[in-house]
């Protein structure tokens, strides 16, 4: 079943000694039979999002099943608008926010994050990793805000809230890696619908194998499984 | 690939409720020989009602073994719990979860179960979910010298300092796969510690099956050790019957 990884990223990891490397990330990929990835750059998360964002276009361009995931921090207002146009104009279609790194909730209240997702407007999916911020993960009002499909990473405990965000309306989709619980991903399916959820690993980071594995394990229909796996995010990219 | 899951457990996940059959089901998709289970319940403070659940599913199940949850915040109950059970050789030993108990391992409650448990000769496997619980299991097994440590979910995201520990204090093992799917985990685990004193456990239902075993598929190692993990780690801690190997 081919699989598309919306969830990577390359880089160096500032808290721990892992290789990051497009090398590490494309053996994983050939084991698992991983065919694209949207990829994401550990300097545009921890220092600088125009670098970072370039790196991971460059790298993108040496490995072609790369697709890159341009990082924006709402918090960098108003360069943050300036990156996106920058990256829209470049063909970028893939965003990433990161409200843990940068420190910030994912709600309406954040006022540069309303802009932010009003600028979003034109990219084909938007990510966004909420898995360690506190609870409620996501604010009652920013479905009313997302701009189009945005898939939030969370873990078992914090699924709840993305499933009730997720009912009110259409543009807030779950992302699986961090669903490791059993019963997880059948529940985003059963509530959520299999078409608002889409397959992440983490990788290199976190196993590449663990998470496939996951999603296989997981009591879904084959087309449903093949729907987050690959069928989802090449609906939104094309 | 057969092989003995050390640790799932019975009762109610945040997204499954892991009853008789769904633990079977999980079981068998697994291809476990064996699964060691622990009640939630009893995990939750009711350590006489969870680990009698556990006793039933143990009766009606050849292929489970328990633990017996034990809490240092009733060690008296505990140390009844303990005699009820531990005689039998489908109980694999204590499990203790400081951060469910509310009590540090080295609190003066705790240290009496653990002074109670010695007589028993099993081992006993400890949550042991960040770098403060690496060093209380650390310094509990050196004092508890004659006791075998399990740390499961080896140290979490402090997994290094769990090897590390693991590494200066011989009696203690390590159950990574519920501590997060670190890539690289196991490779340096094996590095430097060697596959014998690792074990296998799919953290069922906190976590997926797949999880774990996608995890130990995916590292770097050779099939022996992947097999020595999954069944003669435990085989030999234990002492199980050889055949499950």
């Amino acid at each position: 079943m081919p699989i598309i990884d919306s969830y990577t990223i390359l880089g160096s990891w500032p808290q721990a000694e892992v290789d990051l490397s497009v090398e590490a990330l494309a053996a994983g990929m050939q084991a698992r039979g991983v065919s694209r990835c949207l990829v994401s750059h550990t300097t545009a998360v921890f220092y600088d999002t125009v670098l970072g964002n370039d790196l991971a276009v460059q790298l993108s361009r040496q490995y072609e099943p790369l697709l890159p995931a341009a990082v924006i921090n709402p918090l960098r207002y108003p360069d943050c608008l300036a990156e996106i146009d920058r990256c829209l104009s470049g063909g970028i279609k893939v965003f990433r926010l990161c409200p843990r790194e940068h420190a910030y909730p994912f709600s309406a209240q954040v006022g540069p994050l309303r802009e932010v997702l009003r600028r979003l407007e034109p990219a084909a999916l938007l990510l966004a990793d909420l898995v360690g911020l506190p609870q409620p993960v996501i604010g009652a009002e920013i479905e009313d805000l997302l701009p189009g499909p945005t898939a939030v990473t969370v873990d078992a405990e914090q699924l709840g809230v993305a499933i009730w965000s997720a009912k009110q309306g259409q543009n807030l989709w779950i992302e699986t890696s961090r669903l490791d619980s059993g019963g997880a991903v059948e529940a985003a399916v059963k509530h959520v619908g299999a078409a608002r959820v889409i397959f992440g690993s983490g990788a290199p980071l976190r196993s590449l194998g663990s998470a496939v594995m996951s999603v296989q394990y997981a009591e879904m229909s084959e087309p449903d499984r093949a729907a987050i796996f690959e069928g989802n995010v090449l609906r939104v990219l094309a | 690939m057969p092989g003995v899951d050390i640790h799932a457990e019975v009762g109610k996940g945040a997204w499954v409720t892991a009853d008789a059959t769904r633990l079977q089901h999980a079981f068998q998709r697994a291809r476990f020989d064996l699964m060691a289970l622990a009640s939630r319940r009893a995990l939750a403070g009711d350590i006489g009602a969870g680990n009698a659940e556990v006793k039933a599913l143990l009766d009606a199940f050849p292929q489970a073994r328990g633990w017996v949850v034990v809490n240092p915040a009733y060690p008296d109950r505990s140390s009844e719990e303990m005699r009820r059970y531990l005689g039998s050789a489908k109980w694999l030993g204590a499990m203790l979860n400081p951060v469910l108990c509310g009590q540090s391992l080295m609190s003066a409650d705790s240290r009496e179960v653990l002074n109670a448990y010695r007589r028993y000769t099993k081992p006993i496997l400890i949550h042991t979910a960040d770098e403060p619980a690496v060093r209380e299991l650390e310094e509990t097994a050196k004092e508890f010298s004659t006791l075998k440590f399990i740390a499961g979910g080896g140290g979490g995201e402090s997994w290094h300092s769990c090897l590390i520990a693991a590494k200066r204090t011989t009696n203690i093992f390590l159950e990574p796969f519920t501590g997060g799917a670190h890539r690289g985990k196991l490779e340096a685990i094996l590095e430097l510690l060697g596959a014998h004193r690792v074990l296998f456990a799919s953290g069922y239902p906190n976590l997926n099956p797949g999880a774990a075993l996608g995890m130990l598929l995916d590292a770097k190692i050779n099939d022996a050790d992947k097999q020595t993990i999954l069944t003669t780690s435990s085989v030999r801690l234990f002492g199980l019957t050889r055949t499950v190997e």
